[in-house]
């Protein structure tokens, strides 16, 4: 099954079970489907509850809010990822603080899915990796499995299970992606994956579409070297959950162009466990709409591998 | 022949989908009609035929295809339309390229392995791994075999099977896998079949479940001096004017009467009944309980499942599937799949290749 056909399995299945589910965006309807086609077939199915709005995610969101707040369980397409500076104030200053302000009289759990990440060509406003900007906000829990994870499992716990706004990144380019089976994962949705048994001699550390990266570029390591690496693939990002690493060195890996953020706090947590840690980001800049300078700016198969070589021989 | 390749549909898209064909399978089209649909993530698009002709489809509604890739021909010789067919499938499909290390083919080199006979689908082979092969398997000794003693071919239960009838003295065993002792007797991978002959192995016997591939190594190897043994129950009937290929297992309780011709490599299995004059083909699978009328024709490589009956003067074709328990009153067709009683069509495979 591909990464989209889960979500949107997800999606009508939630849709079926509970009348209060409900689905908000931006040309989500029948035959269109959504930008990335993940709602089709679900609006013909029910017409009541798969709404199309206008363009104003703010808009969008805080409808979404006080939907939740009544009772509702809605489920907000954001249609790009970039687009999350503009429910930023909705997000931060009601919907991740009501609960606590109106001293838990009301629950807000709202799900917004979006799709993050570039390698496409589609410019520096449609090809970011943004989620970072929530990190220290409390009350949103941010989430983003890869397809080494079950994303319409993830999305359907969720939405039922909680009671926080939760911001649910879904990378582009793992759309049409087949959902892989990791070598295992634990119950804070960790999945660790290794292409052969044996004790691995390098962690990769990386989350949603950095994942297929790091997959690649553990097999290219394999094939040239007969090195064994252990990709580390969280699917929740906020709250932080424990890393196993029984490697001597990591490698963090993030398609955000930051140094500050997630992947500080991941290797914060690493050296303190006497693992020497190296980090990969985009370099900071806007993400080139020219596909040739988009390549160089956005982390590399190559770069990883060279990389792991270095760190492999100091 | 044009071959039609799936356009640059945006700048940003390296892949479609074939959302739909607007033309059947071998159907005629005319220069300028849309052909199919196809779609990316903002576009779809009409892809429209350049020439008229006959159209074969390569690619099925709902597939992903590449940018350049082949998805379908227009041509007027249907024969060669079917050809190139053929062709372009194989490339699709044949992604049995092994995964290997550098390390390891490095060393399969050295050592002279086929890589492909480590027969480790989906793993990525390791230098380790190439030298276990080598060392624990290809590289096993072979002891002497008697002229008398006989090697079973497939180490499983229809060996097991073989070696409880006591028909036989079994030496050893050969086998696909990496399996080095079945049953307390030795097994030897398959690529040492020659060695093995020369240490004195001739008596053959194939217990293996595919009738096609049981067809295949009986030609190879009576090419090879191979002398391939037909095993026959001393609980079973045959009558005396039955003729009998090599290669078969006839087991406890099959009954096969009056001037009935069994060709090579047949499984007839526990109490299987063939009454006078029937014609059974070359690997054909007759599971425990099945009952033939007279005058019955089986083709080549046909599985007929257990307890099915087959009624007077019927033909069933070749790869033809019976299922369990069938009531066969109608001629079978070449690979078809069939069921109930009365029986009927409910599927069909594609061809047996006829070796």
């Amino acid at each position: 099954m591909k990464y989209v056909e889960s979500i949107r399995q997800a999606l009508g299945e939630l849709l079926t079970e509970d009348e209060q589910i409900y689905l908000l965006g931006e040309d989500i309807l029948d035959p269109y489907g959504g930008a990335f086609g993940v709602t089709r077939g679900l609006s013909s199915k029910f017409p009541d509850r798969v709404l199309t709005t206008p363009i104003s995610e703010a808009g969008i969101v805080g409808v979404a809010t006080g939907m939740a707040m009544l009772g509702a369980r809605p489920i907000v397409e954001i249609m790009f990822g970039d687009f999350i500076t503009l429910i930023a104030d909705q997000l931060v200053n009601s919907a991740s603080k009501f609960s606590w302000i109106y001293n838990e009289q009301v629950t807000v759990p709202l799900v917004i899915r979006t799709p993050m990440g570039g390698y496409r060509g589609y410019g520096p406003t449609h090809s970011q990796t943004l989620e970072s900007i929530f990190l220290t906000i409390p009350g949103i829990e941010i989430v983003a499995p890869s397809h080494y994870h079950n994303p319409g499992a993830m999305l359907r716990n969720c939405v039922l299970e909680s009671e926080w706004p939760v911001l649910f990144v879904e990378n582009k380019s793992l759309y049409p992606l087949e959902l892989e089976k990791p070598s295992l994962t634990n119950e804070d949705g960790v999945s660790y994956i290794q292409l052969v048994d044996g004790r691995p001699n390098v962690t990769i550390v990386a989350y949603g579409g950095m994942v297929d990266l790091a997959v690649k570029a553990a097999k290219e390591l394999l094939l040239q070297h007969e090195i064994v690496v252990a990709v580390v693939a969280p699917s929740v990002i906020k709250p932080m959950p424990h890393l196993l690493c029984v490697t001597k060195a990591a490698l963090i890996l993030e398609e955000t162009t930051s140094y500050f953020g997630w992947g500080a706090l991941v290797g914060y947590d690493l050296e303190r466990r006497g693992i020497k840690t190296t980090r990969m980001v985009a370099n900071m800049m806007p993400v080139p709409a020219s596909r040739q300078l988009e390549e160089h700016m956005l982390p590399r198969i190559k770069d990883i591998v060279e990389n792991l070589e270095w760190m492999l021989n100091a | 022949m044009l071959e039609i390749k799936v356009p640059q549909l945006g700048v940003n898209d390296q892949s479609a989908k074939v959302v739909e064909w607007l033309v059947s399978d071998r159907g005629t089209v005319v220069q300028g009609q849309t052909i199919c649909v196809l779609e990316t993530t903002k576009v779809a698009f009409d892809l429209v035929a350049e020439r008229s002709g006959l159209l074969i489809r390569i690619v099925d509604a709902g597939d992903d295809v590449s940018i350049g890739q082949v998805i379908g021909l227009i041509g007027n010789k249907l024969d060669q339309l079917l050809m190139r067919q053929d062709q372009l499938y194989s490339e699709i499909t044949t992604h049995t390229e092994i995964l290997a290390t550098d390390r390891a083919r490095e060393l399969a080199g050295e050592l002279g392995v086929d890589l492909m006979l480590l027969d480790m689908p989906n793993v990525i082979v390791r230098e380790q791994d190439v030298l276990d092969f080598h060392t624990k398997i290809l590289a096993m000794p072979v002891n002497v075999i008697q002229s008398y003693e006989l090697v079973i071919y497939g180490a499983g239960r229809g060996g097991l099977n073989i070696l409880e009838t006591e028909r036989w003295r079994v030496n050893c065993f050969v086998d696909d896998s990496h399996k080095t002792e079945f049953a307390g007797f030795p097994v030897y991978h398959s690529s040492k079949l020659p060695e093995i002959y020369e240490r004195g192995g001739r008596n053959i016997f194939f217990a293996i479940a595919n009738g096609q591939k049981r067809i295949i190594l009986m030609d190879q190897l009576t090419t090879a001096g191979w002398n391939v043994v037909t095993l026959i129950h001393p609980e079973s009937y045959i009558a005396k004017s039955v003729t009998i290929g090599v290669g078969n297992n006839i087991k406890a309780g099959a009954v096969i009467d009056s001037n009935t011709v069994i060709g090579d490599c047949c499984i007839i299995d526990n109490n299987v009944t063939i009454p006078h004059d029937n014609k059974i083909g070359n690997g054909v699978h007759l599971a425990p309980g099945v009952t033939l009328g007279s005058s019955v024709v089986i083709g080549d490589y046909a599985v007929i499942g257990i307890g099915s009956s087959v009624a007077t003067g019927i033909k069933i074709g070749a790869g033809a599937i019976i299922g369990v328990g069938a009531g066969v009153v109608n001629d079978v067709p070449d690979g078809a799949f069939i069921d109930g009683v009365p029986a009927r069509e409910t599927g069909k495979h594609k061809e047996i290749k006829k070796e």
